[in-house]
């Protein structure tokens, strides 16, 4: 009985937290452009919230609903205009119900007092209502047939016009159907809304998925396995090659298509961000708009996830110190209200995610002297503005001249660098001062394929990520100095360190005479990092392909240097190494001996 | 007994059964059993691919059925000579950091003992560390050392770095 409750609880609150983010996005668009439709659904919202809570006993949550509720109609029957403040109050209303779905699925009760709320919530909602005579305007409107051009007229913002575009909308019943189709072509995001709403939908725990695309993934090496026997084997046998041929192609279909159920679009993301910067715009005292672009880009449920803390400081970041306060974007000239946008685009890689502000750009001479004072560096001569810019990335970074609770901690900036690092994406900065700053940041589209080098070390084969690899350098083309410890390429000077001297093998310790052959032939990986390149030694370099990352156990994790495993195409297990943490824990460790000796 | 499901009667039952069941297999030359349950598969040998840095008696990781398991020597840990040949076999069991495969001479049988044949706190002095020790059992004429598997494949620092 009591299990069969708390499935019936986390069934409801999985739906409820659906329909809040409905209600969020809807609110959004609400504070745009005002719709009737849009207050219709809001009202739908609360209604199924209403109904599907007093099932489950959860009797107070209803009656707030309820009250909400209450105010919603006002809105929608138009005896309310609906202001920005009313929107403001029902985004406040969504947080509120929010966090007690939240409670309500960890088992716990919501006690926050919701009084305070209600009551605000009822003044403004009543308040509004003596102050205007919406009757007047509904009746003038009544034979005006609907048509675009309705929408197009309507000036944004300012508040009366808003209350006689509703009028507009609300005509009788045959309309309803036009109006749907004009908000269809004016406004995408809506559009892409009502396709989702139409198709039918189940929902699967993320990791059925996971185990479906691993299964997946098994299959396609059982594939490369029969792949590669058949080249041993030297099978004639046309059929035979035929299917397995054909097994091979379904087999990479079938894999793609498990990684796509994983993907989804960067649009809730895209609202979380655009709530954020409604918000503490307001708390800051400045208009921002937001300009979205790309929100339906798709990207690999993890990597979202991951990405929603460090958009979230760059964006409070630019609000905070990027965008002036109105005043001051007056005397410089520019528009009094800020701009942040934020786009997504597909390219070769990944996805790439720009966030931009018009706002006071960053200060290259204060980043520098805040670094010195914080002994981030000693000076900044030959640093190029990229690497300046880069400095804000660092552990322990803040230019802010006051602590705020909105930012300026020092913590922000480097969780930035190190969730993208994680996921293996890049970030590129640019800054122009008084016009504005722009984070560039490229993430791969999936965590779990990535393109790697096959690379021969000490008798054993490693994978090397493509991507941390700038370039791939046969040993005997290289100009080295006396030690042999340095190699010059293209007037650079870059140091030497043997893969095989970090990644060592217990059997080997036995036989330096290993460590010492091979110094004739080889190939050099260069990697690059922020101080300068490096040039990897390996034995040999066997090819390039596609490469399923599969974690390791906690047995095996957890080594320095090594990111994951795989399973290569003859069968046997390979090791993926991470040249990040190479650079990071090695050569750092290397460099300071040098330098202390 | 009338509260308890036939579920649950059976669950208790197989539990019951395999508690006193144990698998006998030899490491350098001598008998040694694990409980029954401890490990989940008896795989043939497979060479393994080593794993920089870790300790030499971690050998490597393998590929059972596309998941990495790393593989610890047995006969190195516990300070035997390592030979292979045909029988060599790897015990895989799921401990709770993961898998983790056991190399051993070879699998000899599986024996059912009565409880009172095995001794949980036997006074003996043993060539492995007491601590990987379960108890000894008394098999019709022989005596087999029960050998904690989890702890002796995990409990200590595979890694050296």
């Amino acid at each position: 009985m009591g299990e069969f409750e708390d499935e019936m609880r986390v069934i409801f609150c999985d739906e409820a937290t659906d329909l809040l983010l409905r209600w969020e996005s809807v609110a959004l668009e609400l504070s745009k452009k005002v719709k009737i439709e849009l207050l219709q659904e809001i009202f739908r919202i609360a209604h199924n919230l209403k109904g599907g809570s007093r099932a489950i006993g959860l009797v107070e949550f209803g009656n707030f609903v309820h009250k909400v509720e209450d105010g919603i109609t006002l809105l929608r029957d138009e005896k309310v205009p609906t202001s920005i403040k009313c929107i403001s109050l029902l985004l406040k209303a969504q947080k509120i119900l929010m966090e007690w779905i939240t409670a309500t699925k960890e088992g716990t009760e919501y006690t926050d007092d919701t009084s305070a709320f209600l009551a605000e919530y009822q003044s403004a909602m009543k308040t509004e209502n003596e102050d205007k005579q919406p009757e007047l305007v509904l009746d003038s409107d009544m034979s005006a047939p609907p048509s675009q051009d309705l929408f197009s007229e309507t000036p944004e913002s300012t508040e009366s016009s808003k209350v006689v575009e509703i009028k507009k909308i609300s005509e009788p019943p045959i309309s309803s159907d036009i109006v749907a189709t004009s908000v269809k072509t004016d406004e995408p995001v809506k559009l892409k809304n009502t396709k989702t709403a139409n198709q039918e939908s189940i929902r699967v725990p993320a990791n059925k998925l996971d185990e479906l695309a691993a299964c997946i993934g098994e299959l396609s090496i059982h594939q490369s396995i029969m792949w590669h026997l058949n080249s041993d084997l030297k099978i004639k046998n046309k059929i035979f090659l035929n299917s397995l041929q054909v097994g091979q192609k379904l087999t990479k279909e079938l894999y793609d298509r498990a990684l796509g159920l994983r993907m989804q679009p960067i649009q809730s993301l895209f609202q979380r961000l655009e709530r954020n910067i409604l918000d503490l715009s307001q708390n800051l005292n400045k208009t921002v708009k937001v300009i979205l672009e790309g929100s339906d880009v798709e990207l690999d449920k993890t990597v979202l996830d991951k990405m929603v803390d460090p958009l979230t400081h760059i964006v409070r970041n630019a609000i905070d110190h990027g965008i002036e306060k109105n005043e001051e974007r007056l005397q410089k000239g520019k528009d009094a209200n800020g701009t942040i946008k934020i786009s997504a685009k597909q390219d070769t890689s990944g996805v790439v995610i720009t966030v931009s502000d018009d706002g006071k750009g960053l200060n290259r001479s204060k980043i520098i002297s805040k670094a010195v004072e914080k002994k981030l560096i000693s000076h900044a001569n030959n640093m190029s503005d990229e690497q300046v810019l880069k400095l804000i990335l660092l552990p322990g970074f803040s230019t802010a001249d006051k602590i705020t609770d909105v930012s300026g901690r020092g913590v922000g900036m480097d969780v930035v660098s190190k969730a993208i690092e994680e996921l293996r994406g890049k970030i590129h900065i640019e800054s122009v001062e008084n016009s504005g700053s722009n984070f560039n940041i490229s993430l791969p589209t999936s965590v779990s394929i990535i393109d790697g080098l096959i690379v021969k070390l000490t008798d054993q084969l490693y994978v090397v990520p493509v991507d941390s690899i700038e370039e791939v350098i046969n040993l005997a083309d290289c100009e080295f100095d006396n030690n042999k410890s340095m190699i010059y390429l293209r007037d650079q000077v870059i140091p030497i360190q043997k893969l095989a001297s970090i990644l060592k093998h217990s059997s080997e310790s036995n036989h330096p005479k290993n460590n010492e052959k091979n110094n004739e032939s080889g190939i050099f990986l260069i990697a690059k990092r922020q101080q300068g390149k490096v040039a990897f030694l390996v034995d040999a370099v066997l090819g390039q392909q596609q490469i399923v990352v599969r974690p390791l156990n906690q047995n095996i994790s957890g080594l320095v240097g090594i990111m994951g495993g795989t399973i290569l195409g003859n069968g046997e297990p390979g090791l993926i190494i991470d040249m990040h943490t190479i650079l990071k824990n090695y050569v750092a460790k290397f460099e300071d001996k040098e330098l202390s000796a | 007994m009338n509260n308890l499901s036939s579920m649950e009667v059976s669950e208790k039952k197989i539990r019951d059964i395999n508690q006193y069941k144990f698998l006998v297999f030899y490491v350098g030359g001598v008998q040694y059993g694990a409980p029954l349950l401890t490990v989940r598969e008896v795989l043939e040998y497979q060479q393994p691919k080593p794993m920089p840095n870790m300790v030499n008696y971690f050998v490597g990781v393998i590929n059972v059925r596309g998941a990495i398991v790393g593989v610890v020597d047995l006969r190195s840990k516990f300070g035997c000579q390592e030979k292979f040949d045909k029988k060599t076999a790897m015990l895989l069991c799921d401990t709770d950091k993961g898998a983790i495969a056991a190399i051993v001479d070879y699998v000899d049988s599986v024996v059912h003992l009565k409880q009172e044949d095995v001794d949980h706190h036997p006074p003996v002095q043993s060539k492995i560390g007491h601590e990987y020790l379960l108890g000894v059992a008394k098999n019709k004429d022989s005596l087999i050392t029960i050998v904690d598997l989890f702890k002796s494949l995990c409990d200590e620092k595979l890694k050296i770095a």
